[in-house]
């Protein structure tokens, strides 16, 4: 027994020592490849002026002794490079130019690489690089892992295709109605919509998803998308969907028309309002707030006098004192016919410009 | 009828240690099998990227507790709203300061008082104010003063009752967090199936690293014996012990000085119990039955990446409050969730952690004792076989060596916490003197704290001595030590 914890002992020491030598070498290479290449990958990518391959290569040629893009460590350390700087610099960066440097440096052919050759973390990085970089590889070769049994590595898939793909980005809309999602998959989702967006690319109708999809996640995340992407012409089917059975999905459907201020939805909010738990008042109070028709203050008022819940009230003054001038004047009405200190202090904090509104 | 009882007591310590020892080389396993999972997807600047563009991501609420930290409050409130995180808000709760912990707060964030509706979900010892900065440079600083309830669980009680975002991380006024800590940390909550109720984030020693600013700049080991044996035990708790738990979601305990919380759980739960000993262990266990007892889904997880560097005591005399509170602690909260011991409707936290806390670390101290009189007796009858006792020694001293290296080797394989190689020879150095100095020390404060708790004896908080992170470059051993 004691020999075996002699010899685990020393092989473990032996391993340590010589992960101190790796890491020792591995620190020393990624210094060097921030020396030679972060500064002038920055100048490139910040400059406004688009500059064509050919003079990008030839001002990164310089700082570099070897051609570029064949070794996978060194590509891979300025992957992760240019990962930093577009997270570092986001907007400012030059579009054109950051594309240039990654072609210079063999980005795409390198992630092709790791995607046809690697291991399934490897090839899970590449793609999550895609998306960090926005990189493109062909369409073809995101297709075999689309189905792919490892659902990390599927989900990372499905993702990279939504970004880079121009014929079907969101096949899988259609096909995973019923697919349960996490925040991070709403998250890179929204990321992914929100810059095709940007980009000027079309983006479907989520109105039909939002409706026709099992799966709860899936509902509240179309409708999320409807509200955050501003999509009008889906006010009619969420008002439809106004009196549905889940908690979940009729609160963010509140927040949606409230959101897109879909005007005709108040009446039916003020209908609605007292047989409501108290988290969904809570939305009707902002979102009728937001819809902002003009003619709300007397329900905002009632609002308040008729909650039990001290959250409850103290949103629907913050909101009436902030809706008009009439607001005001019936929130002042209010304070004066306000008898316990609990409520008085409700009205102190709603006027006090320091505090953030609620 | 004395033989039986040697032969019972010899084979008890035998199946005794062996089962500890596997219990060690199970968790290591798991723990491997947990940081290998983390490694695997995380590409930390692609995640900042996309959660600082994201309408979805969470807001976190730190809540710092300060108690007559005079010395460090502005330095350190400085480096907690220097955190890299799209939303967030810190609250510091003067928990009835004797000293010019406020004033110096007033005067340095211009904070007037506001009429602040609080409103007291969780019972706290009175409410005085709430304070608000008037320079918008610090809008998300929210000081609240309260009458100080005597213990950190109160305060944070307090910071919990006013926290405005659904996620808040507790931490100590006089912690250093990392400045991507919050990323770090809410990305569990984010990416996984299961609702993540509590996330612990991995702590290490101050004492030796270089701080500019209130961060960070230069990891050390640190070079006084005490805080030097915290840091090696430490990182054996979290990286092994916490991480292995984490595998098969059986978290025992998220420690105080830095660890993210679902606030609506936590409200629900009861918050943190101001009388108990050792109150995130207490509160871990009460959510953990919260959601059993309503059925509910639940993850507890811990992450590998240094989030938190803390000052530990500087010396024995700290130490032994600190440990003596803990053994308490224990005892106390065991005491409370009994019922949740063996229990089926606790799943893991009843079948197997708070057995194995009964068995492995509340009785420890007791069978150390016991065994080691036994030894002592032994020894001056004659009736000890040297030539085994040095097998057997050797034996349990090297597998004690394993765990620290292979601990050290975890670090490694996550990316090293010490950028110098011969950091480690501290480490190593700190484990091969661990069982002789540092150990039998932290056995007579467990079993002080016990008898403490059995006799019901009187228990003062005490004060953590502290010099301070100052504001320009230092080295926080020689200023603590």
């Amino acid at each position: 027994m004691v020999v075996l914890f002699f010899l685990a002992y020393f092989f473990l020491s032996f391993y340590i020592l010589l992960g101190v030598i790796l890491r020792k070498k591995e620190k020393k290479n990624t210094q060097t490849a921030y020396d030679r290449f972060y500064e002038p990958i920055v100048e490139i990518a910040l400059n406004p002026e688009t500059l064509r391959l050919n003079e990008i290569i030839a001002s990164i040629k310089p700082y570099s002794r070897k051609k570029i893009g064949r070794n996978h460590k060194k590509t891979q350390r300025i992957a992760f490079m240019l990962s930093q700087i577009k997270g570092k610099f986001g907007d400012q960066i030059n579009k054109v130019n950051f594309q240039n440097i990654q072609t210079a440096f063999g980005i795409p052919q390198f992630l092709e690489r790791e995607l046809l050759f690697g291991s399934d973390n490897r090839k899970i990085l590449a793609l999550k690089f895609i998306e960090s970089l926005d990189a493109y590889v062909s369409e073809a070769i995101l297709i075999r892992f689309l189905y792919h049994h490892n659902v990390e590595l599927r989900r990372s898939a499905r993702c990279a295709h939504m970004w880079i793909s121009q014929t079907s980005p969101f096949r899988f809309f259609e096909e995973d109605l019923s697919t349960k999602l996490n925040l991070w998959d709403m998250i890179e989702m929204h990321y992914i919509i929100n810059n095709r967006k940007t980009k000027g690319l079309p983006i479907p109708n989520l109105g039909k998803w939002a409706n026709e999809s099992i799966e709860e996640d899936m509902k509240v995340f179309f409708i999320n998308e409807i509200k955050l992407l501003g999509f009008h012409d889906n006010c009619e089917i969420l008002f439809k969907m106004i009196h549905t059975q889940s908690w979940r999905v009729r609160n963010v459907v509140i927040a949606a028309l409230g959101a897109l201020k879909c005007q005709k939805t108040e009446e039916k909010l003020i209908e609605m309002y007292p047989l409501q738990p108290e988290h969904i008042k809570q939305t009707i109070i902002q979102s009728i707030s937001l819809i902002h028709s003009g003619d709300a203050e007397l329900f905002l008022m009632s609002a308040y006098e008729t909650a039990e819940n001290q959250h409850t009230k103290l949103l629907s003054l913050d909101k009436l004192y902030n809706y008009s001038e009439k607001g005001k004047y019936l929130f002042e009405d209010l304070r004066k016919k306000a008898l316990y200190c609990n409520d008085r202090i409700l009205f102190e904090h709603v006027k006090c410009p320091f505090i953030n509104s609620v | 009828m004395k033989n039986i009882l040697f032969d019972f007591f010899n084979y008890f310590v035998f199946f005794y240690t062996s089962l500890l020892a596997i219990s060690f080389v199970i968790l290591s396993f798991l723990s491997f099998i947990s940081l290998k999972t983390r490694r695997k997807y995380y590409l930390e600047s692609h995640v900042r990227q996309v959660l600082n563009e994201s309408p979805y991501t969470p807001g976190v609420s730190i809540i710092a507790p300060a108690f007559n930290e005079e010395v460090t409050i502005v330095d350190n409130v400085h480096s907690l709203l220097g955190m890299e995180y799209p939303k967030f808000e810190v609250v510091i709760i003067n928990d009835g300061s004797t000293d010019r912990t406020l004033e110096k707060l007033i005067e340095h964030f211009d904070l007037v008082e506001v009429p602040y509706a609080y409103m007291e979900q969780i019972k706290t010892a009175p409410y005085k104010r709430t304070l608000k900065s008037t320079n918008p440079e610090y809008s998300t600083l929210i000081v609240i003063d309260k009458v100080n309830g005597g213990t950190k669980a109160d305060a944070s009680n307090a910071g919990i009752n006013v926290a405005s975002y659904p996620y808040f991380i507790c931490t100590d006024v006089d912690c250093i967090l990392d400045k991507y800590a919050l990323y770090r940390v809410i990305w569990p909550v984010v990416s996984s199936d299961k609702p993540v109720i509590a996330v612990s984030g991995t702590m290490c020693m101050a004492n030796g690293c270089v701080i500019e600013n209130g961060r960070i700049v230069d990891v050390k080991a640190p070079r006084s014996l005490i805080p030097l044996f915290q840091n090696l035990e430490y990182m054996r708790s979290f990286l092994i012990g916490k991480m292995g738990w984490s595998a098969i979601n059986a978290m025992p305990n998220v420690s105080g000085g830095f660890g993210l919380f679902d606030r609506s759980v936590v409200i629900a739960a009861g918050g943190y119990d101001g009388t108990s000993f050792a109150e995130d262990m207490e509160l871990i266990t009460r959510m953990v039955g919260y959601m059993c007892d309503f059925a509910r889904p639940y993850r507890i997880v811990q992450i590998p990446d240094t989030c938190c560097w803390t000052e530990g005591p500087p010396n024995l005399k700290i130490l032994n409050r600190q440990r003596t509170r803990w053994g308490r602690g224990l005892i106390q909260t065991l005491n409370v969730h009994k019922r949740m011991i063996f229990n089926r409707t606790y799943k893991h936290t009843g079948l197997v952690i708070l057995p194995y806390t009964v068995i492995f670390e509340f009785l420890a101290p007791l069978i150390e004792i016991g065994g080691f009189s036994f030894f002592l007796y032994l020894a001056f009858t004659g009736g000890v076989n040297w030539h085994t006792m040095w097998i057997i020694f050797l034996t349990i001293y090297l597998f004690c060596q394993f765990i620290s290296l292979i601990v050290i080797a975890y670090d490694y394989y996550i990316g090293s916490l010490y950028k110098r190689g011969y950091e480690y020879i501290w480490i190593v150095m700190a484990s091969l003197l661990e069982p002789f100095i540092y150990h039998p020390f932290i056995t007579l404060f467990s079993l002080k704290g016990y008898y403490n708790y059995i006799v019901s004896r009187d228990f003062k908080w005490g004060k953590m001595v502290r010099k301070g992170f100052s504001k320009n470059k230092t080295n926080a051993n020689n200023e603590a030590s």
